[in-house]
């Protein structure tokens, strides 16, 4: 299974830290979980000086990157309804570095979401 | 003869200022004075005048709707839409965003499979109503916003074409604050704006944005310092540094400020302070000059 997750420190691998915003990250790693590996870093450069609609274009951004799951601290329900509808798994609530946050996922301890995780603004 | 008065930062005094201002000039002329109140998120002007409203029209934007039926997954749409409020995910879901939506057509006319049907959004009611007291008269007219909507400048265009629409010759646009989209609509083609700035740094901040906004449109302004405590003399110093034209300062004044708050009579107020027949005697006086 492979998933994006946002983060502050694209360049520090498994130990990058995540990035609390899902639509503003400027980084993300795509990472296979059953590998526990970093397959690739990707930048979110245009979504992060967007005015409006910064989640849903790095939701589009992640269904063309065709990821089965996208994990960070919060997920707005504009970007939660576009990964929904291309059946994109959410995990949200994540801190720390990455390979803490695919341990917790890989284990089952953290579950994807069934609804978006803020209001909005992150 | 359109004046507007507006702030950047909000709570300055634009309302009041137009308020007094409107009343004085159908004083001064003996005519009735258009009223036009694009604040329209929180639209007060009428509290003052008392007036009774009737809803003069419904305002609707263009949102899109896709026909997935016809649609053929291109992208086009999304492609072109600034706003994100349109995404095309695959070759199978086509998503729209209404509430981020500007109504500018641009995917329905970049659309060639016909995919793009129209869905009117509501964005709010324009009101109308008069006000006569003795030799005054106003016209007054305003935008309410829906409740949740966000995207006022259509709504603000229907109120200044009403505007224009009526006979009377002068008109005063109270403006919402800020300087973005709502400002710039309610601004534009005002043949002067009168910035109202609260003389704090945080007001002489977003004046100063306010009044780049109003060159870059090649407007005719001036300045008026509103809330001046003491003998603060920030605004005044900054319009003589940039050359800008000052109207006067306004003073700090608790005994209008509740007056203000409660709806009161603001007119009786503001006969109590001498600057602002001062400030609104000289704003005529640059009306007369055009
Ligand atoms: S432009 Fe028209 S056909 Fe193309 S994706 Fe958008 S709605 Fe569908
Ligand atoms: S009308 Fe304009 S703003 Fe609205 S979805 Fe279409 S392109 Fe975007």
């Amino acid at each position: 299974m492979k998933i994006a997750i946002s983060v502050i420190s694209p360049d520090e691998g498994m130990s990058a830290v995540i990035d609390p915003r899902f639509g503003r990250a400027r980084h993300f790693l795509l990472v296979d979980i059953d590998k526990r590996e970093v397959v690739k870093k990707v930048e979110n450069i245009d979504a992060f000086n967007m005015g409006h609609g910064a989640g849903i274009k790095t939701a589009s951004k992640m269904v063309e990157l065709g990821v089965d799951a996208v994990g960070s601290g919060f997920v707005g329900p504009k970007a939660f309804s576009v990964l929904s509808a291309a059946g994109i798994k959410v995990y949200s609530g994540l801190e720390g570095s990455v390979s803490e946050a695919i341990k917790r996922i890989a284990s089952g301890e953290i579950q994807p979401d069934s609804a978006p995780s803020s209001n909005g603004h992150w | 003869m359109r004046i507007a008065i507006a702030s950047g930062k909000g709570g300055t005094g634009k309302t009041s200022i137009s308020v007094l201002l409107a009343k004085y000039l159908s004083f001064e002329s003996g005519q009735e004075v258009d009223f036009l109140d694009c604040d329209c998120e929180a639209p007060n002007g009428h509290i003052f005048f008392q007036v009774h409203l009737t809803p003069l029209k419904t305002v609707n934007i263009f949102t899109p709707k896709v026909d997935t039926s016809k649609c053929t997954f291109c992208g086009k749409c999304s492609e072109i839409c600034r706003f994100n409020a349109i995404t095309v995910l695959g070759n199978k879901v086509a998503m729209t965003f209404p509430e981020l939506c500007h109504g500018c057509y641009g995917c329905f006319r970049v659309c060639e499979s016909g995919a793009i049907k129209e869905d009117p959004r509501r964005i709010g009611k324009v009101y109308a109503g008069r006000h006569e007291d003795g030799a005054t008269r106003i016209h007054l007219v305003q935008g309410v916003l829906r409740i949740g909507e966000a995207m006022s400048p259509p709504l603000i265009k229907a109120v200044l074409e009403e505007g224009e629409a009526s006979s009377n010759l002068v008109a005063v646009t109270d403006c919402p604050p800020g300087t973005s989209c709502p400002v710039v609509t309610s601004i534009k083609g005002a043949d002067l704006v009168v910035i109202v700035a609260e003389s704090s740094p945080f007001g002489l901040h977003d004046a100063a944005i306010l009044t780049k906004v109003v060159r870059r449109l090649g407007l005719t302004f001036a300045i008026v310092a509103n809330k001046v405590l003491d003998e603060n003399t920030l605004i005044h110093e900054w319009c003589a540094k940039e050359g800008y034209r000052y109207l006067g300062g306004i003073p700090f004044s608790p005994d209008f400020s509740m007056e203000y708050a409660r709806g009161g009579d603001i007119f009786k107020a503001a006969k109590r302070m001498p600057e602002i027949e001062e400030v609104l005697c000289r704003i005529t006086k640059m009306v007369q000059e055009r």
